[in-house]
């Protein structure tokens, strides 16, 4: 599946653009702040619904205007489509409104696109993945969650009301002194939905981790030598826990407490590993990802690679080369004579079908 | 503030359809001129039905259906079955549980659902008469048909536990796919419940 073009709407810095993309390698150049990763993240929100960024819709529209759209087609081995997702800000009467179309149809709720079009992005931020908390791991892996199979989007969101619920109750609770033993009557339903939810988020969850682990590991070992390592460690709900919840007001335990554990030779990658080891084993679950989405949709992803050509030194930049030319990829860089001495040697020479340039004022023009 | 650009009494017809919900500024303002235009008669019809239903429809004192009769016609209807209750969240749910015109037997509505976030806890819910009228009848099930939201499942599950003591059969409605419709078109979140909700044949 490739992108034919895209079309923006008060998105960001743009009032308005449209850009029509190669199906293999487009590379986009420009200076800092002109926009270049704004275009990767509107092709985000056509294939997922929502930012890749994790930008709130509201962030994402443009400043003094009411709401955003961004049109694209897209096309692949079973047809064309054309998709919009669109948001109003709403005013004071009407709440914010986001809708998404495809092929000039309503859909029930934009998280049923996810999937249409497959993409995995990758950015200097992603270093995040493996350096830090949990949180950015389990939100990788809802990412591609969501897009083998959409109805993840509500599943999180229920696991989230159960939870919000929950802890509501044990916040009035808490504040009323009401001991654990009193409380469990009420708190029981709460910790039936925390803990059904929960395991529905986690039985999913579970899935993904399953697809991505051979390749990451292959990859891994490919990049660097050594043992890669991911085990999913599922944080089961705990009813036992309520003393303690009572007087924190919070639910401890559950699928929010999950973590992706990355391992490298046995070590934690986080604690362990040096700077140059986790982006290998970023670059690896990356790998992985787009692998496994390839072959849970058969569509070969799009690849959004935001600024990260010259962050990775040569030998790891190689080991993304190969994808070049099997979907369609899109590149960023500030340095354009870095990007194509680097496309244009070795293993991928000349292989940018379409060069573009993010300038002043929101004008992007072709090269 | 400013000045009203409207004559009193408009601008305060238009600012009581803005009460309304779903009605915004505009869409009062177009009711409001539509009033204008209507006959006298009309106009009064509207009034007089709006002011009879609200003090003409209260609870009824069993079920706390919307009911102008005491007990309502559903409870009072020797007709029905009085040995199956159906649960539910809203009198709108009751009226479109009889719209199916499957159903023979009584409803209780609890008028909400639990959710502590709004802090409606049990105690905001019709719940102890629920529990005496299960005591106090000869009803052999109950069907637990709140919404299956998170917050429905929870109430549900809350009054499993309440009634389970008291030896009658409880049910929970199923929820799956629409009746009528392609399995094709049916929504992914739709299908993945219906398929954790099946049942040997």
């Amino acid at each position: 599946m490739f992108f034919e073009k895209v079309e923006l709407r008060d998105f960001r810095l743009y009032h308005r653009l449209e850009v029509e993309f190669q199906a293999r390698v487009n590379a986009i150049t420009g200076p800092n702040a002109s926009g270049k990763t704004t275009i990767l993240e509107s092709l985000g929100v056509l294939a997922t619904g929502r930012s890749i960024r994790g930008a709130a819709d509201a962030e994402m529209v443009r400043r003094g205007c009411g709401g955003y759209r961004v049109t694209g087609r897209a096309t692949g081995a079973r047809g064309s489509h054309s998709l919009t997702v669109s948001y109003a800000s709403g005013d004071g009467a009407a709440g914010p409104r986001k809708s998404a179309l495809v092929d000039g149809k309503e859909v029930a709720s934009v998280s049923e696109f996810a999937g249409t079009v497959p993409l995995i992005s990758f950015s200097p931020d992603d270093l995040a993945l493996v350096k830090s908390g949990p949180v950015e791991r389990r939100r990788f892996l809802d990412f591609l969650t969501c897009q083998t199979a959409p109805s993840h989007r509500d599943r999180l969101s229920a696991y989230q009301r159960a939870l919000v619920q929950r802890n509501a109750l044990l916040a009035d609770l808490g504040a009323r002194r009401v001991t654990a033993a009193a409380a469990t009557a009420l708190l029981e339903p709460w910790d039936e939905a925390v803990r059904s939810e929960s395991a529905r988020v986690q039985a999913a969850r579970s899935r993904t981790v399953e697809g991505i682990v051979p390749g990451a590991r292959e990859a891994f070992r490919g990049i660097d030598g050594r043992n890669l390592g991911l085990v999913y460690a599922p944080d089961e709900f705990d009813p036992g826990r309520a003393v303690d919840e009572l007087r924190r007001g919070v639910t401890v335990s559950g699928a929010h407490r999950d973590e992706l554990l990355v391992t490298i030779d046995g070590e934690e990658a986080r604690r362990y590993a040096s700077q140059g080891q986790q982006r290998s084993a970023v670059l690896a679950l990356k790998l992985a990802a787009l692998d496994y989405l390839e072959r849970s949709l058969g569509e070969t992803p799009v690849l959004l690679l935001d600024d990260v050509m010259s962050e990775l030194d040569p030998g790891r930049a190689s080991a993304l080369l190969p994808l070049f030319g099997r979907g369609q990829v899109l590149v960023t860089s500030a340095d354009r004579v870095g990007l194509e001495s680097l496309l244009g040697s070795g293993a991928a020479p000349g292989v940018v079908e379409a060069w573009f340039v993010a300038g002043d004022g929101g004008v992007v023009s072709r090269v | 503030m400013a000045k009203s650009q409207y004559p009193e009494a408009l601008a305060r017809l238009i600012q009581e359809f803005t009460r309304l919900p779903g009605i915004g500024p505009k869409s009062a303002q177009r009711l409001a001129f539509h009033v204008l235009r209507m006959e006298e008669r009309d106009v009064l019809a509207l009034a007089t039905a709006l002011a009879d239903a609200k003090r003409r429809i209260g609870r009824c004192s069993v079920c706390y259906n919307l009911a102008d009769t005491q007990p309502c016609h559903i409870c009072g209807d020797p007709q029905r079955d009085r040995t199956v209750l159906c649960v539910v969240e809203e009198a709108n749910d009751l009226i479109a549980m009889e719209k199916a015109r499957t159903f023979g037997g009584l409803y209780h509505v609890l008028e909400g659902a639990l959710s502590p976030l709004e802090g409606v806890g049990p105690e905001a819910l019709r719940l102890p008469e629920l529990v005496k009228r299960v005591k106090g009848g000869e009803f052999r099930e109950v069907i637990l048909a709140t919404n299956p939201t998170v917050e429905g499942e929870a109430t549900a599950m809350y009054i499993a536990r309440l009634l389970r003591p008291l030896g009658v059969r409880l049910t929970r409605i199923a929820r799956g796919v629409p009746v009528g419709g392609d399995l094709e078109y049916a929504d992914e979140v739709t299908l993945a419940r219906a398929l954790e909700g099946r049942r040997d044949v």
